[in-house]
């Protein structure tokens, strides 16, 4: 299982958020990693973390 | 100067018609000069034979006769000069006059068989001169008042075009106005709508459905309302507040715990008329700028009091908090700080006209920093408890 795409979601409305989990977690290739609901929080993630697919909200707090 | 009845039309008619005038007025006159001379003359000196009678008949009659042609003259020479007409007219007089003294003093011999009357002719024709010289004057008197009726007449005229023009116009400014305001109306944000349209089918896939449900309901009752308050000019402000909380209550789903919101109505107030839709322009600018951007989220209130003669209603929000800004920096406050003004730039502009082609001066919109911390847009209009005046 670990060729499967990692993935990071970030959205500050927890309805996208809910949204985007429950059409990506139909697709067996897909990993979701983590959830951010903010920029700052993702940047921190993907230092320390490796991931292959950011799903990111172009309007956001920071 | 038009005339409804039509009886009344015929009467005008026959009144105004300066011919008819004439013939009714010299009748009377001639009748009057018979009756003096009856009472003057005859019963004085006991002239009661038919022939005196006659006479007497005759000489008013010859009179008519003899204003014809001075009635002539005097039309002709009506649109002369003055000291030309002056002189006409008195050379007529003189000329008729005499003439007419000299008939009737024939008619007198011949008819009554008196002689050696000549001796008397300056005693018939002093009287002949005044009865022709007040004719001549009652003559140019009754055209000098029908002349001065009908510019009466054309001036009233006038006036009733002005004023009906005047009206016209003052109806094709309200017609401009109301389009205006028509045009400065809420249309409702599309993405308002596809946002939410978004948030439901996300509740919907996450098998969310009573809030899914409760969602769908609150934009079908908003909608509505925005319908609604589009073929009114004003409506009251408790549905103007049952709006605002309808559109910040489905904003609150798609922000779930971020924003709290709280609202204050003076008493009595919920009857006054204020533009529908006149807050969700503040509404949005709220959310979008002091919720939206802020991770921790924040608060919005709204608040309606009276103010002396004036409604005054508020949004305030509690702007972009503190340990976001310091965080993402100074760059981010000003950006978000410039959003802002760019934002209630085109939100408040159409608020504003709205207000001031409504209210006048009396309407307008007031922008100060916030208690709560963002910034305190307010509405102010008069109260006047039901339509604005237009």
């Amino acid at each position: 299982m670990t060729d499967r795409m990692r993935v990071l979601l970030v959205d500050d409305e927890p309805l996208a958020l809910a949204y985007l989990r429950s059409v990506l977690e139909a697709e067996p290739d897909v990993n979701i990693v983590s959830e951010c609901n903010n920029g700052r929080k993702a940047l921190r993630y993907i230092e320390q973390n490796a991931v292959d697919l950011v799903f990111l909200d172009i309007q956001m707090p920071l | 100067m038009p005339i409804e009845d039509p009886k009344k039309a015929r009467y005008y008619q026959v009144t105004s018609d300066p011919n008819a005038q004439f013939w009714v007025m010299n009748l009377l006159g001639w009748f009057g000069i018979s009756l003096i001379t009856y009472f003057s003359l005859s019963l004085p000196y006991n002239q009661f034979e038919l022939s005196y009678l006659a006479h007497n008949v005759l000489q008013s009659v010859l009179g008519l006769i003899l204003c014809l042609p001075m009635r002539y003259i005097f039309r002709v020479c009506c649109a002369w000069p003055t000291p030309l007409r002056i002189v006409i007219s008195v050379v007529t007089v003189l000329v008729l006059s005499t003439s007419w003294a000299a008939a009737r003093l024939l008619l007198f011999m011949a008819m009554t068989g008196e002689r050696g009357l000549w001796g008397d002719f300056g005693g018939w024709l002093f009287p002949s001169i005044f009865v022709f010289l007040t004719w001549a004057a009652l003559y140019h008197g009754v055209k000098y008042h029908q002349l001065l009726q009908r510019e009466h007449e054309q001036l009233l005229v006038l006036e009733s075009q002005q004023r009906r023009e005047a009206l016209r116009r003052t109806e094709a400014e309200s017609a401009a106005r109301e389009s205006q305001l028509q045009l400065l109306r809420y249309q409702l944000n599309p993405h308002f709508l596809f946002n939410t349209l978004n948030a439901v089918i996300a509740l919907i896939s996450t098998r969310r459905a009573e809030e899914a449900k409760n969602m769908l309901f609150r934009l079908s009752r908003f909608l509505r309302y925005s319908l609604e308050s589009d073929d009114q000019l004003t409506v009251a402000l408790d549905q103007e507040f049952e709006a605002a909380l309808l559109y910040l209550e489905i904003e609150k789903e798609r922000f779930s715990d971020r924003l709290s919101v709280l609202t204050s109505m003076g008493s009595g107030l919920g009857d006054i008329q204020v533009p529908g839709l006149i807050l969700q322009p503040l509404l949005e600018n709220a959310v979008k700028y002091a919720i939206a951007q802020s991770e921790q989220g924040g608060t919005i209130r709204i608040t309606a009091l009276a103010e002396g003669p004036d409604l005054l209603v508020s949004v305030e929000d509690s702007g972009v908090k503190a340990s976001s800004v310091k965080n993402g920096g100074s760059g981010a406050t000003n950006k978000s700080k410039n959003g802002s003004e760019m934002s209630t730039g085109i939100g408040l502009k159409n608020a504003r006209e709205r207000l001031k082609n409504l209210y006048g001066e009396r309407g307008r919109v007031e922008v100060e920093p916030s208690s709560l911390g963002g910034i305190c847009v307010a509405i102010r209009l008069p109260m006047t408890g039901s339509e604005p005046p237009l």
